[in-house]
C-alpha cells in the first residue's frame, strides 16, 4: 500500500509511524543488503560475541566482569574494583560521554545505527529471524493483512517462542554480567523461595525486552531515548550525517537509460524509504528519527549501480559539504572538545595506572578526642580501615614519619588477596611535646617487603591551651 | 467585528528579565559557593557565609529569585497577548515586580543571619511569609484580572497552566507558613512532627510542581510553537495531560517522607501518585519535543531551539526518575544521599534553566527588534550548560550510589556494619563533590557567556517599550460545537473552579485524616519535653542551619538501627516546632545522638569548634562563635509560652523559674566540660555551645515518663 | 497432574518456573494474535492522512494546534499505572498482601536471627564425626567458633596496647595470674565496657557495640591465660586464682 500523495513539508506535521487517528503504523523495512549492511554485521557479531562470552571469562578464580552491586565487588577487565573507586568512575563516565559527544559532532549518530544494544538486538537478531521465518517486508505484510489460517499460526507461533526465548536469553546475559556466571547457575537451579524477588525481576525484564523487541521497536529511538534526542541537538551543520544529496538528485524523475536533461539523479523509487527501519524519508534531510544504520546507503546505491549513475546519492556528508561541496571535518568547536576529550582520557588512565595497590581510609576512633594518662602524655586512637586492589595476600607494617611521636600498632598484618582488614592504632605523645592543641603527625604503611603503600597525615590533639 | 489599536507593556517585562538573569547569577554564584564548601571547609567564610546558612539562600534565590522572575516575564509578556488586552492595572505590575524583588532582598539579608523557619523553601520567616501572600494576591488580581477583561474568548493552553499554578501556589503557601511568631523575625510552625512533616513536603513538593513545573510548561506552550514556528503537536494531548497533571501532582508529596514516621497509607498513596504521573508529564515533553521535530532541521543551527530541546529532554528525564525514585525499594537506597540532588539538579538545570535560556535567547532579540549578537557565543552558552549539566549529573549519582552501598553494608559475617563511622563514606564522595563543582561552575560561566551576549544585543539595538496589536472591541463568542472542554475555556470562571478543585483534593485526602487524628487521638511522647536550655539548644540547631546536612529520622532498616539506635516512631516528635527531620545526610542522621555514650560532652565541645580535631578530613564548617556567643537569654519565657499555646505542656512553674533552670543546667555541663579539660572555663556557662550541647545530650532519648513533667506534678500535688 | 502441581511450588527451581512461564506466554501470545487479528484487517480501511484534517481552525497569537493523537501506548502507560495504584494500595493496606514497613523491619531482623542459626547449625553438623555426638564435643565446637571471633576481634582492638599475643605494651600483661582490675570474667568485662578513666583504657563497648562482642573479647583473653608471650611484661596487680 503506497503512501498518500503529501506535500512536500507535510512530513513535519506527524511522526510516520503513527497514523491520524493515534494508531501505529507498522514499519515493514525490507531486508537490507550491501556493503555497509555488511559491515554492520560484522561489528554486532563482535559486540553480541563480547557480551555472551565475557562473562564466562575468569581470572584469578573471579569472573573477568562482574557488577556484583549485592557484595559491592566490580571488576573490569580482569581489574578488581571497590566502592571506593567509584569516584574513579565518575571521571572514567565523563570522559565516555565527552568522547560520545565530541564523536557525534564529528560523525553524527553512529553510535544508534551500529552500537546500541538496541539497534543491534532488534536488526541483527530479532528483525533477521522475523525475516527468515515470516520473509521479506511483502511477504510480512501479506501475513499480517491475511486470514488467520494454519500458516499464518505456525508462523506467528514459532516466531513468538524464538523471540521469548530470545528475550530471556538477553536478560540472562545481562544478569549474568551483574551477578556473575555462578550466581545465576544457582539462581535457576535452586528452589525460587530463596531467589523470589530476582526471579520476578527476571521475568519482568524479559517481558520488558519482548515488549521492546516483539512491539515497540523504533518507539524507543523515537520517543523515549534521550541518547537519540540529545545526539540529534549536538549536530552541526559541519557534522557526518546521512544525507541526500539534494544538489545531485532533484529533482526526481524516472529515468531511462539515456540521458534526460534537467532531471536529478533521483529516480524516486522509494527503495530508501522501504528499507528504513524507523519509517522515513531520508530526503527530507535529517531527522529526530534517523538512526544512522546505512540501509539507505546501501539500498540507494544498489539501484544507482543499475541504471549506471555513480554511487552515494545518500552517503555520509555534513550539510555544508552537500550544499557547497567543501568537506571540512574539524571545525573550531570540535577541535576545542577534542582537547578536552584528551585531557580527560587522559586523566582517567592516570586515575586508573596510579591506583595504589590497598585503599586506606584513617578515621579517629568512634567518639574517642584524647586520653590524658596520669603522668601528663596524651594518647590518641586511630582505626585503619584497608582494603585491597590485587589478587594477591598483602603483608602490611605501619610506621610515623617524622620522630614526633609514638606508634602502637600491630606487629603485622595480612591483607588478604581482594579482601580487606581493619586495626586499631595508638599515637602516643609526650607532654612535653605538647605544645598546641592540634598536631600533624605523617602515618606510613608499608606492604610486603617494606615497600611503601600509602602516606596519610594524623591529626593528633590535645587539651584547649590556656 | 470592529477593532482597535491596545498596547502591550514590554517595561515590566524587561524588569523581570534583568531581575530573573542578575538574580539568577547571584543564585548560582552561591550554588557554587556551597558546592565549593563541600569540598573544603575552609570556604565557609565566617558565621554568615557557612553552609548551614547559605545553602538555604541558593535554593531560595534560584526558585523564587531566578526561575520566579522568569515566569513573571513569560508571564507578562504571553498573558496579554494570548488574551489580547493588556494587563490591567500597570500599578500592580509595578507592585508585583517591586514586592517580590524586596522579598528577595529580604532573604539574602535575614538568612545569612539565620533568621530562617527551618523548612525547606519556606525558610523565610513570618513577616516575609505576610509579603509573599500580600504580593502574591496582587499577581493574581492582576493575572485573573486580565483573564477577565480578554478579548480572546478561548484560553490557550498556557493560560490554565498560569491559573492552577498561581491558585496552587496560594493554597500550598498559606497552609504550610501557618506559624506563631513569638518575635519580631522569629516564628514557630503551627504543626508539630508528623504533621509539620506532612504538611511541609505537600508543600515541598508541589512548589517543585506549581512553581518549577507548571508555570515552565506554560510558557513552553507559549514559546517554543513561537520559535520554532510550527503548531502544537496535539491539542487533546494538552487537555488530558494538564488535568492529570494538576490533578496527581497535590498527592505526591509523600514520597519524600518514605520509611519515616508518617502514617503507612500516606507514603504509599505518596509512592503511586508518583507512579500516575509518568504519563501525565511525558504528555508534556512528548507535546513538546513533538512539536520541535517538525523543526528539526532548523534546530541545528538555532541555540534557542537547542536550550528547548535540552530542558524537554531533561524534563522527561527527570520525570520518569522521579517515580522511580519513589519507588519504596528504590527509595530506600537512593534517600538521603546525593542521588536526589543529582535528580533535582537534571531538572532545574536542565528544565528550568536551559527553557529561560531558550526564552531569553528569542525574546530579547525581539524586545530589541534586532537580531541576536552572537550565535556564536550561544552555541558555547549551549556546550557549557550541557556540558556542566552532565558533569553535575554524572558526579552526583555516583556519590549517591556509593553513599547508599556504603551506609548499608555489613562485613562479611553479616553481623557488624561494615563502614561504623559515617566519615569513612563522607571521604570517599568528597572528589565526586569536586566534579559537581566543575559542572557548577561551567554551568555559571556559561550563564555569564549569555549575560554578555544578550547585554550587546541590547545595546545594538532599541527596546522597543510597546507592542501595538489590533484586537476586537469586544469578547468573541464562545464556541459550543466543539466539546464540552473547547467550551469551558471559554468560560474563565467555571474553569478556575475546576481548577481549584483539581489542585485541592490532594491536599484534603492527606492532611486532613492525619491533622484530625492527631487532635482527636494525640500520639503518646516517646521523648521528654525539651528543658529551656535544651530548647535554646535547639534554636541555635535552627539557626545555624544543622538541618541543612544531618537528618534526624531513623528508618526501619537493620542498617541504620545499627548505626543510629532505634528507629522513629511518631511519639518521637510531638513537640517538634517545628519538625527537623531534614532531607540529606551530608552529615550522620542525629535523631538519637542524645542516647550515644561515646559522645561525650566534651567531644562535642571539641567536635563543635573545629570538627576536624575530633574528625580528620571531616567537611563540617567549624562554628567556633558558639563558643563565644552569649546564649540571648530575653525570648526564652516567650518561647516556652508559644509553644505551650501550640500545645506543649510546659506549665506556669516551668516558665517562672526558666532563667535559673537554665544556668543549674548549663553550670553543669561547664563543669563536666571543665573536669575533662581544665583550660575550659568552669564560670562560662551562658554560651550557644553550653545550649547546643544540652540539646544534643537530649535529642532522641526515649523516657518511660517524662521527667520534668513527672516531676513537675509531683511538686503541683504537694 | 499432582506431580505437574507439585512441581509448581516455591522450592522448585528457577528453571522449571521457566518453562511453565513459555507455556503460559505463548498461549497468551497465540490468543493475542487471533484477537489482535481481526482488528488487524479492519485496520487496513483506515482513513488516508490529510494534514488539512489534524490543522485545527483555531490560532492564538499566531500559535496553532494540530489535533494529532498520540499512540494508544502514551494511554496504555497512563493507565496501567492507575491499575498499579490500585492493586498497591489494595495490596499493602486493605488485602494485607505484602509487609508494611514496620512488618518489613521485623522480617529483615528474623532473617538475621535464623541465618545466624542455620550457621550455627552448619557449624555442628560439620563438626561432629556422626557417631551420635556427645554434647561435649558439640559444645567444644561452638566454643571454637566464639574463640575465633574473639581472637580476630583482640587483634583488631586489644593489639595494639596488650600486643597480639597479650603479653603487654601500653597495656599489662593479660597472660599472667594477676589482674589490676579483677581477674573474674564479670570484673574483664567490665573494665573492658567501662574502660578505666586516666589511662589509655578506653570504654571499650561503644566502639565493639554488643555485650556479646565484649564477651568475646573477654573469653579470648582469658584463653590466653598461661600462655608465653614474646617479651612479657612483669605482673602487675592482684593475684586472682578462679
Amino acid at each position: 500500500m503506497s503512501k498518500p500523495k503529501e506535500t512536500e513539508e507535510d512530513f513535519r506535521d506527524h511522526i510516520a509511524t503513527v497514523d491520524g487517528s493515534g494508531r501505529r503504523n507498522w514499519v515493514y523495512p525490507s531486508k537490507p543488503k550491501g556493503t555497509y549492511h555488511r559491515r554492520r554485521v560484522w561489528v554486532a557479531l563482535g559486540l553480541i560475541a563480547f557480551l555472551v562470552i565475557a562473562p564466562f571469562i575468569k581470572s584469578n578464580g573471579y569472573p573477568w566482569f562482574m557488577l556484583n552491586l549485592v557484595e559491592r565487588r566490580f571488576i573490569f577487565f580482569g581489574v578488581p574494583f571497590w566502592p571506593q573507586d567509584l569516584k574513579i568512575l565518575v571521571v572514567v563516565f565523563i570522559t565516555m560521554i565527552v568522547c560520545f559527544i565530541v564523536f557525534t559532532a564529528v560523525w553524527g549518530r553512529l553510535w544508534c545505527g551500529w552500537a546500541c544494544p538496541q539497534t543491534v538486538f532488534m536488526e541483527m537478531v530479532f528483525r533477521k529471524i522475523e525475516y527468515w521465518i515470516e520473509g521479506d517486508a511483502p511477504q510480512q505484510r501479506k501475513l499480517n493483512e491475511g486470514p488467520l489460517n494454519g500458516e499464518k499460526i505456525l508462523k506467528k507461533g514459532v516466531k513468538m517462542l524464538v523471540f521469548v526465548l530470545l528475550s530471556y536469553a538477553v536478560a540472562h546475559i545481562f544478569l549474568a554480567w551483574i551477578i556473575g556466571v555462578e550466581s545465576l547457575g544457582k539462581i535457576i537451579s535452586e528452589p525460587i523461595r530463596d531467589h523470589l524477588s530476582g526471579f520476578i525481576a527476571l521475568n519482568v525484564f524479559s517481558f520488558l525486552f519482548l515488549l521492546v523487541f516483539a512491539w515497540f521497536r523504533e518507539q524507543a529511538c523515537v520517543i523515549v531515548c534521550p541518547y537519540g534526542r540529545f545526539q540529534s541537538v549536538l549536530l552541526d551543520p559541519d557534522t557526518r550525517v546521512i544525507h541526500y544529496d539534494f544538489g545531485r538528485g532533484e529533482p526526481r524523475g524516472k529515468k531511462t537509460k539515456e540521458e534526460t536533461p534537467g532531471v536529478g539523479d533521483c529516480v524516486d523509487c522509494g527503495q530508501c524509504v522501504r528499507v528504513c527501519p524507523t519509517g522515513i524519508d531520508i530526503r527530507h534531510g535529517t531527522q529526530l528519527e534517523c538512526v544512522n544504520c546505512t540501509a539507505c546507503i546501501d539500498a540507494c546505491d544498489d539501484i544507482m549501480d543499475k541504471v549506471e549513475r555513480p554511487r552515494g546519492l545518500i552517503r555520509f556528508a555534513s550539510y555544508h559539504e552537500i550544499k557547497s561541496g567543501v568537506k571540512n571535518l574539524f571545525s573550531t568547536r570540535v577541535l576545542a572538545y577534542s582537547i578536552i576529550m584528551l585531557a580527560l582520557v587522559g586523566l582517567s588512565s592516570f586515575l586508573l595506572i596510579s591506583r595504589p595497590d590497598a585503599h586506606m581510609t584513617l578515621t579517629r576512633l568512634h567518639g574517642s578526642v584524647y586520653q590524658e594518662l596520669d603522668n601528663g602524655d596524651i594518647l590518641n586512637f586511630y582505626r585503619v580501615k584497608l582494603a585491597n586492589n590485587t589478587f594477591e595476600d598483602i603483608e602490611l607494617s605501619f610506621q610515623l614519619s617524622e620522630g614526633l611521636g609514638e606508634l602502637r600498632g600491630p606487629a603485622n598484618l595480612i591483607l588478604p588477596s581482594y579482601g580487606s582488614a581493619e586495626t586499631i592504632i595508638n599515637v602516643l605523645m609526650p607532654k612535653a611535646e605538647m605544645n598546641s592543641k592540634k598536631k600533624l603527625v605523617t602515618l606510613e604503611i608499608m606492604g610486603t617487603g617494606g615497600q611503601e603503600l600509602a602516606q596519610q597525615d594524623l591529626v593528633f590533639i590535645g587539651p584547649f591551651l590556656k | 467585528m470592529s477593532t482597535e489599536t491596545i498596547r502591550y507593556d514590554n517595561k515590566v517585562v524587561l524588569h523581570f528579565l534583568i531581575a530573573s538573569t542578575l538574580f539568577g547569577v547571584v543564585g548560582m554564584m552561591v550554588g557554587l559557593l556551597i558546592a565549593m564548601q563541600l569540598t573544603n571547609p575552609a570556604f565557609n567564610l565566617g558565621p554568615w557565609l557557612s553552609f548551614g546558612r547559605i545553602r538555604p539562600l541558593h535554593t531560595n534565590a534560584v526558585i523564587f529569585a531566578f526561575v520566579g522572575n522568569a515566569l513573571f516575564m513569560g508571564i507578562y509578556y504571553s498573558l496579554p497577548r494570548l488574551c489580547k488586552t493588556p494587563m490591567i492595572s500597570p500599578l500592580l505590575s509595578k507592585i508585583h515586580f517591586w514586592g517580590w524583588q524586596a522579598i528577595i532582598v529580604s532573604a539574602v539579608i535575614t538568612l545569612p543571619l539565620g533568621i530562617t523557619s527551618g523548612k525547606e523553601y519556606a525558610e523565610l520567616e513570618w513577616p516575609i511569609d505576610i509579603a509573599i501572600t500580600l504580593v502574591w494576591v496582587a499577581f493574581g488580581i492582576n493575572m485573573l484580572g486580565t483573564i477577565y477583561k480578554r478579548r480572546e474568548r478561548h484560553m490557550y493552553v498556557a493560560i490554565w497552566f498560569y491559573v492552577a499554578s498561581w491558585l496552587a501556589v496560594a493554597i500550598l503557601h498559606i497552609v504550610n507558613s501557618i506559624e506563631l511568631p513569638f518575635s519580631y523575625f522569629h516564628s514557630f510552625s503551627y504543626f508539630a512532627g508528623v504533621q509539620d512533616a506532612l504538611v511541609q513536603w505537600w508543600y515541598g513538593h508541589n512548589a517543585v510542581a506549581f512553581f518549577l513545573t507548571t508555570p515552565y510548561l506554560g510558557m513552553m506552550y507559549y514559546f517554543l510553537p513561537k520559535a520554532a514556528n510550527r503548531p502544537v503537536f496535539s491539542y487533546r494531548l494538552s487537555i488530558i495531560h494538564f488535568w492529570a497533571l494538576v490533578f496527581i501532582y497535590m498527592w505526591a508529596g509523600p514520597h519524600h517522607l518514605l520509611y519515616s514516621a508518617v502514617p503507612d497509607w500516606a507514603q504509599s498513596l505518596g509512592t503511586v501518585f508518583s507512579l500516575m504521573l509518568i504519563a501525565p508529564s511525558w504528555g508534556g515533553m512528548l507535546n513538546g519535543l513533538l512539536t520541535l521535530r517538525g523543526a528539526w532541521d532548523r534546530v541545528r543551527e538555532d541555540a534557542a531551539l537547542k536550550f528547548m530541546v535540552v530542558a524537554i529532554t531533561c524534563y522527561g528525564m527527570a520525570t520518569f526518575e522521579g517515580p522511580m525514585l519513589s519507588l519504596k525499594n528504590v527509595n530506600a537506597l537512593a534517600h538521603y544521599t546525593d542521588y536526589i540532588i543529582g535528580h533535582v539538579h537534571v531538572g532545574g538545570l536542565g528544565w528550568n534553566g536551559c527553557l529561560t535560556f531558550g526564552v531569553l535567547y528569542w525574546l530579547v532579540p525581539k524586545l530589541f527588534g534586532t537580531k541576536l549578537y552572537s550565535q556564536k557565543l550561544a552555541s558555547w552558552h549551549f556546550w557549557l550548560a550541557t556540558l556542566g549539566i552532565i558533569f553535575y549529573a554524572v558526579a552526583l549519582y555516583f556519590a549517591g550510589i556509593t553513599q547508599g552501598l556504603m551506609w548499608s553494608q555489613f562485613n562479611e559475617e553479616g553481623d557488624m556494619l561494615k563502614y561504623p563511622n559515617f566519615l569513612e563514606t563522607v571521604l570517599q564522595i568528597i572528589p565526586m563533590y569536586y566534579v559537581r563543582a566543575l559542572g557548577g561552575s561551567m554551568y555559571l560561566i556559561g550563564a555569564l557567556v549569555m549575560c554578555y551576549n544578550l547585554w550587546k544585543t541590547a545595546r545594538e539595538g532599541d527596546f522597543i517599550a510597546e507592542d501595538e496589536a489590533q484586537v476586537p472591541t469586544r469578547i468573541g463568542a464562545l464556541q459550543t460545537n466543539k466539546g464540552f472542554h473547547r467550551k469551558l475555556e471559554g468560560m474563565a470562571l467555571p474553569f478556575t473552579v475546576f481548577s481549584v478543585f483539581a489542585v485541592i483534593i490532594g491536599g484534603l485526602f492527606e492532611l486532613v485524616p492525619v491533622i484530625m487524628s492527631e487532635v482527636k487521638n494525640p500520639s503518646k511522647p516517646l521523648v521528654g519535653i525539651y528543658s529551656p536550655l535544651e530548647l535554646e539548644g535547639r534554636e541555635i540547631y535552627r539557626k545555624e542551619g544543622c538541618v541543612n546536612c544531618h537528618s534526624q529520622m531513623i528508618r526501619p532498616f537493620r542498617a541504620e538501627t545499627e548505626r543510629y539506635g532505634d528507629y522513629a516512631k511518631p511519639g518521637d516528635y510531638v513537640y517538634e516546632h517545628p519538625f527537623l527531620w531534614g532531607s540529606r545526610r551530608i552529615g550522620p542522621d542525629l535523631q538519637r545522638i542524645g542516647e550515644r555514650p561515646d559522645l561525650t560532652a566534651i567531644w562535642h565541645y571539641n567536635h563543635m569548634i573545629d570538627p576536624q580535631t575530633t574528625s580528620p578530613d571531616s567537611i563540617m564548617p567549624p562554628y567556633p562563635w558558639l563558643a563565644e556567643n552569649e546564649l540571648d537569654l530575653s525570648l526564652t519565657r516567650s518561647k516556652m509560652r508559644a509553644l505551650r499555646i501550640l500545645g506543649v505542656p510546659y506549665s506556669d512553674k516551668m516558665i517562672e523559674s526558666a532563667l535559673t533552670d537554665m544556668k543549674k543546667q548549663a553550670e553543669g555541663i561547664s563543669r563536666e566540660l571543665n573536669k575533662f579539660d581544665k583550660n575550659i572555663d568552669p564560670e562560662q556557662w551562658q554560651t550557644e555551645l553550653i545550649a547546643l550541647i544540652a540539646y544534643l545530650k537530649v535529642l532522641g532519648v526515649r523516657v518511660e515518663e517524662d521527667p520534668v513533667l513527672s516531676e513537675t506534678k509531683a511538686e503541683e500535688e504537694l | 497432574m499432582s506431580d505437574i502441581m507439585k512441581m509448581a511450588s516455591l522450592d522448585s527451581p528457577a528453571a522449571v518456573w521457566i518453562i511453565f512461564l513459555f507455556i503460559l506466554v505463548f498461549m497468551g501470545f497465540l490468543f493475542y494474535v487471533a484477537l489482535m487479528d481481526k482488528n488487524h484487517a479492519d485496520d487496513m480501511a483506515a482513513k488516508p492522512l490529510d494534514d488539512s484534517d489534524l490543522l485545527l481552525d483555531h490560532e492564538i497569537d499566531g500559535i496553532r494546534e494540530l489535533d494529532n493523537d498520540l499512540p494508544p501506548w502514551w494511554i496504555k502507560l497512563f493507565y496501567v499505572s492507575i491499575i498499579f495504584a490500585i492493586v498497591y494500595m489494595l495490596g499493602y493496606h486493605v488485602v494485607d498482601l505484602w509487609n508494611l514497613p514496620d512488618a518489613e523491619y521485623v522480617a529483615e531482623l528474623q532473617k538475621v536471627e535464623t541465618e545466624d542459626q542455620v550457621k550455627k547449625a552448619n557449624m555442628n553438623s560439620a563438626g561432629s564425626s556422626g557417631s551420635g555426638a556427645a554434647s561435649g564435643v558439640v559444645e567444644v565446637d561452638l566454643k571454637a567458633q566464639a574463640l575465633a571471633s574473639g581472637k580476630k576481634l583482640f587483634i583488631q582492638t586489644c593489639a595494639a596496647c596488650h600486643m597480639a599475643d597479650g603479653g603487654g605494651g601500653l597495656g599489662p600483661n593479660l597472660t599472667d595470674k594477676y589482674w589490676v582490675h579483677g581477674g573474674d570474667k564479670a570484673s574483664i568485662v567490665k573494665v573492658i565496657s567501662e574502660g578505666v578513666p586516666g589511662t589509655a583504657m578506653v570504654a571499650w563497648l561503644a566502639i565493639l557495640q554488643t555485650e556479646e562482642k565484649v564477651e568475646a573479647v573477654a573469653d579470648y583473653i582469658l584463653s590466653l591465660q598461661g600462655t608465653t608471650p614474646a617479651n612479657p611484661l612483669p605482673p602487675k596487680g592482684e593475684l586472682y586464682t578462679p
